[in-house]
Protein backbone atom coordinates (compact mmCIF):
# COMPACT_ATOMS: atom_id res chain seq x y z
CA UNK A 1 0.00 0.00 0.00
CA UNK A 2 1.08 2.83 -0.72
CA UNK A 3 0.25 6.30 1.67
CA UNK A 4 0.32 9.93 0.09
CA UNK A 5 0.16 13.15 2.38
CA UNK A 6 0.29 16.53 2.14
CA UNK A 7 1.05 19.57 4.93
CA UNK A 8 0.13 22.77 4.95
CA UNK A 9 2.17 25.28 7.07
CA UNK A 10 2.65 28.77 7.27
CA UNK A 11 6.20 30.10 7.08
CA UNK A 12 8.70 29.35 9.29
CA UNK A 13 6.27 29.47 12.49
CA UNK A 14 6.37 27.11 15.55
CA UNK A 15 3.65 25.46 15.07
CA UNK A 16 5.12 24.37 10.87
CA UNK A 17 8.39 23.46 12.14
CA UNK A 18 7.15 21.24 14.73
CA UNK A 19 4.68 19.57 12.63
CA UNK A 20 6.91 19.02 9.49
CA UNK A 21 9.51 17.50 11.65
CA UNK A 22 7.04 15.12 13.92
CA UNK A 23 5.40 14.10 10.23
CA UNK A 24 8.72 13.51 8.80
CA UNK A 25 10.01 11.48 12.24
CA UNK A 26 6.55 9.45 11.97
CA UNK A 27 7.79 8.21 7.86
CA UNK A 28 11.02 7.68 9.26
CA UNK A 29 9.78 5.31 11.94
CA UNK A 30 7.65 3.22 9.43
CA UNK A 31 10.32 2.92 6.42
CA UNK A 32 8.52 -0.22 5.24
CA UNK A 33 5.71 0.94 4.05
CA UNK A 34 5.89 3.55 1.17
CA UNK A 35 4.85 7.34 1.96
CA UNK A 36 5.25 10.63 -0.38
CA UNK A 37 5.15 13.74 1.43
CA UNK A 38 4.27 17.23 -0.10
CA UNK A 39 5.28 20.41 2.00
CA UNK A 40 2.39 23.49 0.67
CA UNK A 41 3.38 26.75 2.64
CA UNK A 42 0.49 29.00 2.32
CA UNK A 43 2.93 32.16 3.28
CA UNK A 44 4.65 31.89 -0.44
CA UNK A 45 2.01 30.34 -2.01
CA UNK A 46 -1.30 31.65 -0.95
CA UNK A 47 -3.40 30.77 -3.92
CA UNK A 48 -2.99 27.14 -2.56
CA UNK A 49 -4.94 27.42 0.79
CA UNK A 50 -7.78 29.03 -1.53
CA UNK A 51 -7.71 25.63 -4.00
CA UNK A 52 -7.55 23.58 -0.71
CA UNK A 53 -10.05 25.01 1.32
CA UNK A 54 -7.20 25.55 4.14
CA UNK A 55 -8.85 27.41 7.35
CA UNK A 56 -6.39 26.14 10.26
CA UNK A 57 -2.61 25.13 10.22
CA UNK A 58 -0.84 23.35 10.26
CA UNK A 59 -3.12 21.04 8.52
CA UNK A 60 -2.29 17.20 6.93
CA UNK A 61 -3.78 15.87 4.64
CA UNK A 62 -3.55 12.08 3.77
CA UNK A 63 -4.99 12.52 0.08
CA UNK A 64 -4.13 8.27 -0.65
CA UNK A 65 -5.22 6.02 0.34
CA UNK A 66 -9.09 6.85 0.59
CA UNK A 67 -10.80 8.06 2.30
CA UNK A 68 -9.47 11.21 2.69
CA UNK A 69 -7.99 12.30 6.22
CA UNK A 70 -7.65 15.85 8.02
CA UNK A 71 -6.04 16.69 10.99
CA UNK A 72 -4.72 19.77 11.83
CA UNK A 73 -2.31 20.91 15.02
CA UNK A 74 1.36 20.17 14.96
CA UNK A 75 1.22 16.84 15.28
CA UNK A 76 2.70 16.70 18.22
CA UNK A 77 -0.09 13.85 19.93
CA UNK A 78 2.18 10.90 18.05
CA UNK A 79 0.29 7.87 19.30
CA UNK A 80 -2.84 9.65 18.07
CA UNK A 81 -1.40 10.42 14.81
CA UNK A 82 -0.52 7.20 13.93
CA UNK A 83 -4.02 5.74 14.80
CA UNK A 84 -5.79 8.24 13.00
CA UNK A 85 -3.51 7.46 9.82
CA UNK A 86 -4.08 3.89 10.43
CA UNK A 87 -0.53 2.96 11.30
CA UNK A 88 -1.41 0.83 14.18
CA UNK B 1 -31.14 67.46 14.76
CA UNK B 2 -27.95 66.24 12.34
CA UNK B 3 -28.27 65.07 8.76
CA UNK B 4 -24.73 64.61 8.02
CA UNK B 5 -21.98 63.65 10.03
CA UNK B 6 -18.87 65.02 8.48
CA UNK B 7 -15.97 63.71 11.22
CA UNK B 8 -16.20 60.05 10.10
CA UNK B 9 -15.65 58.57 6.37
CA UNK B 10 -18.93 56.07 5.75
CA UNK B 11 -19.68 53.53 3.07
CA UNK B 12 -23.37 53.52 2.28
CA UNK B 13 -24.53 50.24 2.41
CA UNK B 14 -27.45 50.14 0.03
CA UNK B 15 -29.81 48.63 2.57
CA UNK B 16 -33.20 51.21 2.86
CA UNK B 17 -33.57 52.99 5.80
CA UNK B 18 -29.67 52.27 6.99
CA UNK B 19 -28.14 55.30 5.80
CA UNK B 20 -30.66 57.49 7.36
CA UNK B 21 -30.45 55.85 10.53
CA UNK B 22 -26.42 55.26 10.74
CA UNK B 23 -26.51 59.16 8.76
CA UNK B 24 -24.25 57.73 6.26
CA UNK B 25 -23.62 54.27 6.38
CA UNK B 26 -20.82 51.89 8.24
CA UNK B 27 -17.49 53.56 9.33
CA UNK B 28 -15.17 52.92 6.38
CA UNK B 29 -12.00 51.02 7.36
CA UNK B 30 -13.84 49.72 10.64
CA UNK B 31 -15.06 46.87 11.89
CA UNK B 32 -19.15 46.78 12.12
CA UNK B 33 -20.27 43.49 14.13
CA UNK B 34 -23.66 42.27 13.46
CA UNK B 35 -25.74 40.57 16.01
CA UNK B 36 -28.83 38.89 16.34
CA UNK B 37 -30.77 35.30 17.64
CA UNK B 38 -31.11 32.80 15.31
CA UNK B 39 -33.84 34.15 12.50
CA UNK B 40 -33.20 37.48 12.81
CA UNK B 41 -31.64 38.58 9.50
CA UNK B 42 -28.17 38.41 10.34
CA UNK B 43 -27.57 36.45 7.34
CA UNK B 44 -29.93 38.78 4.73
CA UNK B 45 -28.28 41.66 6.34
CA UNK B 46 -24.64 40.66 5.09
CA UNK B 47 -25.86 39.70 1.76
CA UNK B 48 -27.67 42.57 1.23
CA UNK B 49 -24.15 44.49 1.44
CA UNK B 50 -22.81 42.24 -0.09
CA UNK B 51 -25.07 42.72 -3.34
CA UNK B 52 -25.71 46.41 -3.17
CA UNK B 53 -22.33 47.08 -2.36
CA UNK B 54 -21.26 45.12 -5.89
CA UNK B 55 -24.33 46.26 -8.41
CA UNK B 56 -24.82 49.84 -6.68
CA UNK B 57 -21.70 51.02 -5.27
CA UNK B 58 -18.95 49.03 -7.65
CA UNK B 59 -17.38 47.67 -4.41
CA UNK B 60 -15.38 44.58 -4.79
CA UNK B 61 -16.05 42.62 -1.57
CA UNK B 62 -15.09 39.23 -0.03
CA UNK B 63 -17.16 37.51 1.53
CA UNK B 64 -16.19 34.58 4.39
CA UNK B 65 -19.09 31.81 5.12
CA UNK B 66 -18.78 30.21 8.12
CA UNK B 67 -21.91 28.74 8.93
CA UNK B 68 -23.68 27.24 5.16
CA UNK B 69 -21.88 26.04 1.92
CA UNK B 70 -20.92 28.22 -0.40
CA UNK B 71 -23.72 26.79 -2.65
CA UNK B 72 -26.33 27.10 -0.51
CA UNK B 73 -25.25 30.79 -0.08
CA UNK B 74 -25.56 31.24 -3.69
CA UNK B 75 -29.02 29.40 -4.42
CA UNK B 76 -30.48 31.89 -1.46
CA UNK B 77 -29.49 34.71 -3.07
CA UNK B 78 -30.49 34.18 -6.51
CA UNK B 79 -33.84 33.94 -5.26
CA UNK B 80 -33.61 37.41 -4.07
CA UNK B 81 -32.24 38.14 -7.61
CA UNK B 82 -28.63 38.33 -6.74
CA UNK B 83 -26.60 36.76 -9.13
CA UNK B 84 -23.32 36.25 -6.99
CA UNK B 85 -21.75 33.93 -9.87
CA UNK B 86 -21.79 36.32 -12.14
CA UNK B 87 -19.94 39.03 -9.54
CA UNK B 88 -17.32 36.40 -9.48
CA UNK B 89 -17.02 36.40 -12.92
CA UNK B 90 -16.86 40.09 -13.16
CA UNK B 91 -13.95 39.99 -9.99
CA UNK B 92 -16.05 41.82 -7.84
CA UNK B 93 -16.65 38.73 -5.31
CA UNK B 94 -14.62 36.53 -3.87
CA UNK B 95 -16.50 33.63 -2.16
CA UNK B 96 -14.41 31.71 0.66
CA UNK B 97 -16.01 28.65 1.91
CA UNK B 98 -15.29 27.59 5.20
CA UNK B 99 -18.52 25.75 6.70
CA UNK B 100 -17.56 22.90 8.23
CA UNK B 101 -15.85 20.19 6.57
CA UNK B 102 -17.81 17.15 6.02
CA UNK B 103 -14.13 15.32 6.94
CA UNK B 104 -13.93 15.68 10.33
CA UNK B 105 -11.21 17.67 11.96
CA UNK B 106 -9.17 15.67 14.09
CA UNK B 107 -7.02 17.54 16.53
CA UNK B 108 -3.15 16.41 16.85
CA UNK B 109 -1.79 19.68 18.52
CA UNK B 110 -1.72 23.38 18.45
CA UNK B 111 -2.33 25.15 15.50
CA UNK B 112 -3.79 28.77 14.75
CA UNK B 113 -6.31 30.58 11.78
CA UNK B 114 -3.50 31.26 9.50
CA UNK B 115 -5.02 29.52 6.53
CA UNK B 116 -8.26 31.31 6.85
CA UNK B 117 -6.29 34.59 7.32
CA UNK B 118 -4.50 33.93 4.34
CA UNK B 119 -7.13 33.22 2.34
CA UNK B 120 -9.27 36.78 3.53
CA UNK B 121 -6.13 38.11 2.70
CA UNK B 122 -5.22 36.64 -0.49
CA UNK B 123 -8.44 37.62 -1.45
CA UNK B 124 -8.59 41.11 -0.91
CA UNK B 125 -5.15 42.00 -2.88
CA UNK B 126 -7.04 40.08 -5.58
CA UNK B 127 -10.17 41.37 -6.43
CA UNK B 128 -8.86 44.97 -4.23
CA UNK B 129 -11.88 44.53 -2.30
CA UNK B 130 -13.09 47.31 0.13
CA UNK B 131 -15.70 44.98 2.16
CA UNK B 132 -14.72 41.56 3.85
CA UNK B 133 -18.04 40.18 5.32
CA UNK B 134 -18.22 37.21 7.72
CA UNK B 135 -20.51 35.17 8.25
CA UNK B 136 -21.45 34.15 11.07
CA UNK B 137 -18.08 34.27 13.14
CA UNK B 138 -20.05 31.77 15.93
CA UNK B 139 -19.67 28.97 13.49
CA UNK B 140 -15.89 28.87 14.42
CA UNK B 141 -16.20 28.23 17.86
CA UNK B 142 -18.08 24.91 16.79
CA UNK B 143 -15.73 24.19 14.28
CA UNK B 144 -13.00 24.45 16.75
CA UNK B 145 -14.22 24.35 20.23
CA UNK B 146 -11.46 26.04 21.32
CA UNK B 147 -12.74 29.73 22.68
CA UNK B 148 -9.54 30.98 23.99
CA UNK B 149 -7.65 30.69 20.46
CA UNK B 150 -10.17 31.23 18.44
CA UNK B 151 -11.02 34.98 19.95
CA UNK B 152 -7.62 35.40 19.66
CA UNK B 153 -7.34 34.26 15.75
CA UNK B 154 -11.02 36.81 15.25
CA UNK B 155 -9.16 39.79 16.90
CA UNK B 156 -5.46 38.45 14.91
CA UNK B 157 -8.40 38.82 11.33
CA UNK B 158 -9.87 42.02 12.19
CA UNK B 159 -6.47 43.97 12.71
CA UNK B 160 -5.07 42.29 9.73
CA UNK B 161 -8.24 43.65 7.72
CA UNK B 162 -8.16 46.67 9.62
CA UNK B 163 -4.35 47.37 8.30
CA UNK B 164 -5.16 46.26 5.21
CA UNK B 165 -8.17 49.29 5.09
CA UNK B 166 -11.00 46.87 4.71
CA UNK B 167 -14.13 47.61 6.14
CA UNK B 168 -15.52 44.14 7.77
CA UNK B 169 -19.27 42.78 8.80
CA UNK B 170 -19.03 40.00 11.23
CA UNK B 171 -22.14 38.52 11.95
CA UNK B 172 -22.66 36.61 15.57
CA UNK B 173 -25.35 34.95 17.14
CA UNK B 174 -26.85 35.95 20.48
CA UNK B 175 -28.79 33.64 22.94
CA UNK B 176 -31.82 36.50 24.25
CA UNK B 177 -33.10 39.59 22.55
CA UNK B 178 -31.99 41.25 25.37
CA UNK B 179 -29.36 40.34 27.20
CA UNK B 180 -25.71 39.78 26.53
CA UNK B 181 -24.44 41.36 23.10
CA UNK B 182 -22.96 38.20 21.43
CA UNK B 183 -22.90 34.44 22.49
CA UNK B 184 -19.24 34.50 23.01
CA UNK B 185 -18.47 37.94 23.93
CA UNK B 186 -16.94 39.00 20.75
CA UNK B 187 -18.00 42.42 21.04
CA UNK B 188 -15.36 42.79 24.07
CA UNK B 189 -12.72 43.26 21.29
CA UNK B 190 -14.56 44.23 18.09
CA UNK B 191 -15.69 47.24 19.34
CA UNK B 192 -16.12 49.20 16.54
CA UNK B 193 -19.55 49.48 16.00
CA UNK B 194 -22.25 47.02 17.00
CA UNK B 195 -25.83 46.57 15.17
CA UNK B 196 -28.62 44.55 17.18
CA UNK B 197 -31.36 43.28 15.56
CA UNK B 198 -34.16 42.03 17.06
CA UNK B 199 -37.44 40.17 16.29
CA UNK B 200 -39.14 39.93 19.09
CA UNK B 201 -43.00 38.03 19.80
CA UNK B 202 -45.38 40.70 21.57
CA UNK B 203 -48.43 40.31 21.98
CA UNK B 204 -48.39 37.18 19.62
CA UNK B 205 -47.27 39.78 17.30
CA UNK B 206 -43.62 39.29 15.73
CA UNK B 207 -41.77 42.71 15.26
CA UNK B 208 -38.36 43.16 13.99
CA UNK B 209 -36.29 45.93 14.74
CA UNK B 210 -32.54 47.19 14.43
CA UNK B 211 -30.27 48.99 16.95
CA UNK B 212 -27.13 50.42 16.43
CA UNK B 213 -25.78 50.00 19.82
CA UNK B 214 -22.61 51.83 19.13
CA UNK B 215 -20.64 53.71 16.37
CA UNK B 216 -17.23 54.85 17.47
CA UNK B 217 -16.66 58.01 16.72
CA UNK B 218 -19.69 58.63 14.63
CA UNK B 219 -23.21 59.98 15.24
CA UNK B 220 -25.96 57.61 14.57
CA UNK B 221 -29.60 57.41 15.32
CA UNK B 222 -30.50 55.99 18.93
CA UNK B 223 -33.21 53.16 19.62
CA UNK B 224 -35.19 50.32 17.94
CA UNK B 225 -36.18 50.82 14.39
CA UNK B 226 -38.75 48.48 12.88
CA UNK B 227 -37.70 46.82 9.71
CA UNK B 228 -39.37 43.92 7.32
CA UNK B 229 -37.70 41.54 5.24
CA UNK B 230 -39.27 41.43 1.72
CA UNK B 231 -38.22 39.60 -1.67
CA UNK B 232 -35.85 42.88 -1.84
CA UNK B 233 -34.15 42.89 1.04
CA UNK B 234 -34.32 44.67 4.37
CA UNK B 235 -36.47 47.48 4.86
CA UNK B 236 -35.86 49.81 7.59
CA UNK B 237 -38.36 52.48 9.03
CA UNK B 238 -37.08 55.43 9.88
CA UNK B 239 -39.43 56.84 12.37
CA UNK B 240 -38.35 60.59 11.43
CA UNK B 241 -38.01 60.37 8.37
CA UNK B 242 -38.74 63.75 6.57
CA UNK B 243 -38.63 66.32 9.47
CA UNK B 244 -37.14 68.85 8.03
CA UNK B 245 -37.48 68.67 4.68
CA UNK B 246 -41.30 68.88 4.81
CA UNK B 247 -42.38 71.60 2.29
CA UNK B 248 -45.59 73.18 3.19
CA UNK B 249 -48.04 74.43 0.71
CA UNK B 250 -50.22 77.31 -0.03
CA UNK B 251 -52.28 75.76 -2.91
CA UNK B 252 -55.61 74.35 -1.73
CA UNK B 253 -57.64 71.62 -3.19
CA UNK B 254 -61.12 70.50 -2.85
CA UNK B 255 -62.86 67.95 -0.40
CA UNK B 256 -65.47 67.25 -3.47
CA UNK B 257 -68.36 69.06 -0.71
CA UNK B 258 -68.55 72.65 -1.28
CA UNK B 259 -70.16 73.07 1.96
CA UNK B 260 -66.76 71.04 3.69
CA UNK B 261 -64.58 73.55 1.34
CA UNK B 262 -66.30 76.60 2.58
CA UNK B 263 -66.36 75.52 6.31
CA UNK B 264 -62.26 74.60 6.28
CA UNK B 265 -62.07 77.98 4.83
CA UNK B 266 -60.96 77.18 0.93
CA UNK B 267 -60.34 73.00 1.01
CA UNK B 268 -57.83 71.20 1.87
CA UNK B 269 -54.21 72.69 1.81
CA UNK B 270 -52.31 70.23 -0.94
CA UNK B 271 -50.16 68.52 1.19
CA UNK B 272 -51.96 68.30 4.41
CA UNK B 273 -52.95 64.97 6.11
CA UNK B 274 -56.48 64.73 7.12
CA UNK B 275 -58.28 62.69 9.92
CA UNK B 276 -61.76 62.31 9.88
CA UNK B 277 -63.38 60.72 12.30
CA UNK B 278 -66.60 59.21 13.29
CA UNK B 279 -68.60 55.99 14.48
CA UNK B 280 -69.08 53.65 12.06
CA UNK B 281 -72.18 54.60 9.79
CA UNK B 282 -71.60 58.54 9.99
CA UNK B 283 -70.29 58.92 6.48
CA UNK B 284 -66.72 58.45 7.00
CA UNK B 285 -66.42 56.84 3.49
CA UNK B 286 -68.44 58.67 2.00
CA UNK B 287 -66.34 61.69 2.40
CA UNK B 288 -63.27 59.69 1.09
CA UNK B 289 -65.64 58.70 -1.84
CA UNK B 290 -66.59 62.42 -2.72
CA UNK B 291 -62.74 63.14 -1.71
CA UNK B 292 -61.77 60.70 -4.35
CA UNK B 293 -64.01 61.92 -6.94
CA UNK B 294 -63.52 65.48 -6.24
CA UNK B 295 -60.22 64.72 -7.24
CA UNK B 296 -60.10 62.27 -10.16
CA UNK B 297 -62.81 64.85 -11.92
CA UNK B 298 -59.06 67.06 -11.75
CA UNK B 299 -57.12 64.97 -13.29
CA UNK B 300 -55.42 64.05 -10.09
CA UNK B 301 -53.99 60.44 -9.28
CA UNK B 302 -55.87 58.80 -6.43
CA UNK B 303 -54.34 55.37 -4.00
CA UNK B 304 -57.40 54.43 -2.34
CA UNK B 305 -56.87 51.49 0.24
CA UNK B 306 -59.49 50.23 1.62
CA UNK B 307 -59.07 47.69 4.73
CA UNK B 308 -63.07 47.25 5.70
CA UNK B 309 -64.64 46.47 2.79
CA UNK B 310 -64.09 44.64 -0.59
CA UNK B 311 -63.53 45.99 -4.06
CA UNK B 312 -66.78 45.31 -4.98
CA UNK B 313 -68.95 46.99 -2.10
CA UNK B 314 -66.46 49.49 -2.36
CA UNK B 315 -67.73 50.30 -6.07
CA UNK B 316 -71.29 49.74 -5.46
CA UNK B 317 -71.52 52.15 -2.60
CA UNK B 318 -69.28 55.20 -4.51
CA UNK B 319 -71.77 54.46 -7.49
CA UNK B 320 -74.78 55.39 -5.16
CA UNK B 321 -73.23 58.57 -4.30
CA UNK B 322 -72.74 58.94 -7.90
CA UNK B 323 -69.14 58.63 -7.75
CA UNK B 324 -67.61 56.10 -10.59
CA UNK B 325 -64.53 54.58 -9.61
CA UNK B 326 -64.40 51.66 -12.03
CA UNK B 327 -64.39 54.78 -14.70
CA UNK B 328 -61.82 55.92 -13.19
CA UNK B 329 -59.37 53.61 -12.88
CA UNK B 330 -60.02 52.58 -16.52
CA UNK B 331 -58.55 56.37 -17.32
CA UNK B 332 -55.96 55.12 -14.70
CA UNK B 333 -56.38 57.91 -12.21
CA UNK B 334 -57.68 55.55 -9.78
CA UNK B 335 -56.04 52.99 -8.19
CA UNK B 336 -58.08 50.57 -5.74
CA UNK B 337 -56.10 48.18 -2.77
CA UNK B 338 -58.56 46.09 -0.62
CA UNK B 339 -56.75 44.03 1.80
CA UNK B 340 -57.29 42.52 4.93
CA UNK B 341 -54.98 44.31 7.87
CA UNK B 342 -54.65 40.36 9.29
CA UNK B 343 -52.85 40.11 5.88
CA UNK B 344 -49.59 40.79 6.63
CA UNK B 345 -47.76 42.40 9.60
CA UNK B 346 -48.13 46.12 9.85
CA UNK B 347 -44.59 47.08 8.22
CA UNK B 348 -45.34 44.59 5.57
CA UNK B 349 -48.40 47.04 5.09
CA UNK B 350 -46.41 49.97 5.31
CA UNK B 351 -43.44 49.04 2.60
CA UNK B 352 -46.59 47.76 0.35
CA UNK B 353 -47.67 51.61 0.54
CA UNK B 354 -44.70 53.00 0.09
CA UNK B 355 -43.94 50.40 -2.67
CA UNK B 356 -47.81 51.14 -4.59
CA UNK B 357 -47.03 55.19 -3.82
CA UNK B 358 -43.92 55.08 -5.85
CA UNK B 359 -45.25 52.76 -8.49
CA UNK B 360 -48.49 54.79 -9.08
CA UNK B 361 -47.09 58.55 -7.93
CA UNK B 362 -50.92 59.75 -6.50
CA UNK B 363 -51.67 63.42 -5.85
CA UNK B 364 -54.01 61.62 -3.11
CA UNK B 365 -54.26 58.99 -0.86
CA UNK B 366 -57.28 57.74 1.02
CA UNK B 367 -56.99 54.89 3.67
CA UNK B 368 -60.39 54.02 4.90
CA UNK B 369 -59.25 53.41 7.24
CA UNK B 370 -56.45 53.41 8.86
CA UNK B 371 -58.52 52.27 12.77
CA UNK B 372 -59.22 48.80 10.93
CA UNK B 373 -55.33 48.31 11.05
CA UNK B 374 -54.31 48.96 15.24
CA UNK B 375 -56.11 45.30 15.40
CA UNK B 376 -53.51 43.48 14.04
CA UNK B 377 -50.70 45.64 16.09
CA UNK B 378 -49.51 46.76 19.62
CA UNK B 379 -50.11 50.09 20.62
CA UNK B 380 -46.48 51.01 19.99
CA UNK B 381 -46.31 48.78 16.68
CA UNK B 382 -48.88 51.09 15.32
CA UNK B 383 -47.47 54.41 16.45
CA UNK B 384 -44.63 53.63 14.57
CA UNK B 385 -46.78 52.57 11.32
CA UNK B 386 -48.67 55.89 12.05
CA UNK B 387 -45.29 57.92 12.06
CA UNK B 388 -43.94 56.44 9.43
CA UNK B 389 -46.59 56.44 6.64
CA UNK B 390 -47.40 60.43 7.70
CA UNK B 391 -43.50 61.36 7.37
CA UNK B 392 -43.94 59.59 4.26
CA UNK B 393 -46.59 60.98 2.62
CA UNK B 394 -45.95 64.51 3.92
CA UNK B 395 -42.06 63.70 2.01
CA UNK B 396 -43.87 63.04 -1.48
CA UNK B 397 -46.43 66.67 -0.72
CA UNK B 398 -49.90 63.74 -1.16
CA UNK B 399 -53.11 65.16 0.37
CA UNK B 400 -54.42 62.02 2.29
CA UNK B 401 -57.80 61.64 3.88
CA UNK B 402 -57.44 58.67 6.61
CA UNK B 403 -60.49 57.91 8.05
CA UNK B 404 -60.48 56.30 11.93
CA UNK B 405 -63.44 54.54 13.28
CA UNK B 406 -64.45 55.53 16.99
CA UNK B 407 -64.53 52.56 19.18
CA UNK B 408 -68.04 53.56 20.20
CA UNK B 409 -71.08 54.72 18.94
CA UNK B 410 -71.14 58.14 20.91
CA UNK B 411 -68.06 58.91 19.88
CA UNK B 412 -64.84 58.70 21.69
CA UNK B 413 -61.25 58.50 21.30
CA UNK B 414 -59.80 55.53 19.15
CA UNK B 415 -55.57 54.62 19.61
CA UNK B 416 -55.77 56.06 15.83
CA UNK B 417 -56.17 59.44 17.12
CA UNK B 418 -54.23 59.64 20.17
CA UNK B 419 -51.08 58.58 17.56
CA UNK B 420 -52.48 60.84 14.83
CA UNK B 421 -53.63 63.85 16.06
CA UNK B 422 -50.32 65.39 16.58
CA UNK B 423 -49.13 64.52 13.08
CA UNK B 424 -52.43 65.50 11.13
CA UNK B 425 -53.42 68.87 9.95
CA UNK B 426 -56.92 68.72 9.79
CA UNK B 427 -59.15 66.82 11.86
CA UNK B 428 -63.16 66.66 11.41
CA UNK B 429 -64.92 65.21 13.72
CA UNK B 430 -68.25 63.50 12.52
CA UNK B 431 -70.86 62.46 15.84
CA UNK B 432 -74.30 61.43 16.18
CA UNK B 433 -76.18 63.67 17.94
CA UNK B 434 -79.55 62.76 19.04
CA UNK B 435 -81.88 65.49 20.20
CA UNK B 436 -85.61 64.79 21.51
CA UNK B 437 -85.11 60.92 20.36
CA UNK B 438 -84.12 61.76 16.91
CA UNK B 439 -80.38 60.57 15.88
CA UNK B 440 -78.96 63.53 13.77
CA UNK B 441 -75.41 63.88 12.43
CA UNK B 442 -73.00 66.37 13.09
CA UNK B 443 -69.72 67.88 11.70
CA UNK B 444 -67.09 69.83 13.19
CA UNK B 445 -63.52 70.86 11.90
CA UNK B 446 -61.42 70.68 15.06
CA UNK B 447 -58.02 71.50 13.82
CA UNK B 448 -56.72 73.28 10.50
CA UNK B 449 -53.38 73.75 10.52
CA UNK B 450 -52.49 77.58 8.96
CA UNK B 451 -55.89 78.32 8.38
CA UNK B 452 -59.06 79.98 9.42
CA UNK B 453 -61.85 77.48 10.06
CA UNK B 454 -65.57 77.11 11.02
CA UNK B 455 -65.22 76.29 14.45
CA UNK B 456 -68.92 75.43 15.05
CA UNK B 457 -70.18 72.00 15.15
CA UNK B 458 -72.99 72.10 12.19
CA UNK B 459 -75.51 69.32 11.42
CA UNK B 460 -75.53 67.28 8.37
CA UNK B 461 -77.54 64.95 6.09
CA UNK B 462 -76.72 62.32 3.54
CA UNK B 463 -78.70 61.50 0.41
CA UNK B 464 -78.15 60.11 -3.17
CA UNK B 465 -76.46 63.23 -3.48
CA UNK B 466 -73.67 62.82 -0.86
CA UNK B 467 -73.37 64.54 2.20
CA UNK B 468 -74.94 68.23 2.73
CA UNK B 469 -74.10 70.44 5.62
CA UNK B 470 -76.47 72.81 7.16
CA UNK B 471 -76.81 74.90 9.49
CA UNK B 472 -75.24 74.57 13.53
CA UNK B 473 -76.72 73.12 16.19
CA UNK B 474 -77.83 75.60 18.73
CA UNK B 475 -78.58 74.72 22.09
CA UNK B 476 -77.21 71.57 22.41
CA UNK B 477 -73.57 71.01 24.36
CA UNK B 478 -70.96 68.45 24.55
CA UNK B 479 -71.46 66.73 20.91
CA UNK B 480 -68.05 65.85 20.69
CA UNK B 481 -67.71 64.62 24.09
CA UNK B 482 -70.42 62.19 23.15
CA UNK B 483 -72.93 63.58 25.48
CA UNK B 484 -75.19 65.91 23.57
CA UNK B 485 -77.57 67.93 26.03
CA UNK B 486 -80.02 70.24 25.68
CA UNK B 487 -79.41 73.80 27.37
CA UNK B 488 -81.81 76.96 27.10
CA UNK B 489 -81.36 79.02 24.30
CA UNK B 490 -79.34 82.34 24.97
CA UNK B 491 -80.68 85.64 26.36
CA UNK B 492 -80.08 87.15 22.61
CA UNK B 493 -81.52 83.99 20.73
CA UNK B 494 -84.34 84.78 22.94
CA UNK B 495 -84.79 88.63 21.98
CA UNK B 496 -83.94 87.34 18.23
CA UNK B 497 -86.74 85.14 18.19
CA UNK B 498 -88.89 87.56 19.37
CA UNK B 499 -88.52 90.10 16.87
CA UNK B 500 -88.66 87.53 14.16
CA UNK B 501 -92.52 86.92 14.70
Amino acid sequence: MRYAFKLYVYGQTGTSIIAERNIRELIEEIRDIECSLEIIDILTSPEKSMEDKIIATPTLVRTDPQPQIKLIGDMSDTDFLKAMLGFR
Amino acid sequence: MVNVDTLTDKIPTGIEGFEHITYGGLTTGKTSLVVGTSGTGKTMFAMEVLSKGVTIFNRPVVFVTLEEPSDDIKNNALKMGWDLDRYVTDKMLKVIDASPDPVPLEKTGDYDLSGLLTQIAHSVKEIKAEVVIMDSIGSLFYQFRDVGLIRREIFRIVATLKDLGVTTILTAERTQEYGPVSKHGVEEFITDNVIILRNVLEEEKCRRTIQILKMRGALHSKGEFPFTMSRTGIHIIPLSAAELKQTSSNIRVSSGNNDLDEMTGGGFFRDAIVLVSGPTGSGKTLMSATFTGAACENKEKVLLLAYEESREQLLRNAMSWGENFQNYENEELMKIICVYPEAMGLEDHLLMIRTEIEKFKPDRLVIDSVSALERIATVKNFREFVIGLTSFVKEENICSLLTSTTPRLSGGDSVTEQHISTITDIIILLRYVEINGVLRRGISVIKMRGSQHDKQIREFSIDTGGLHIAEPFKNIQNIVLGIPSQSAPSESEQLGEMFKK
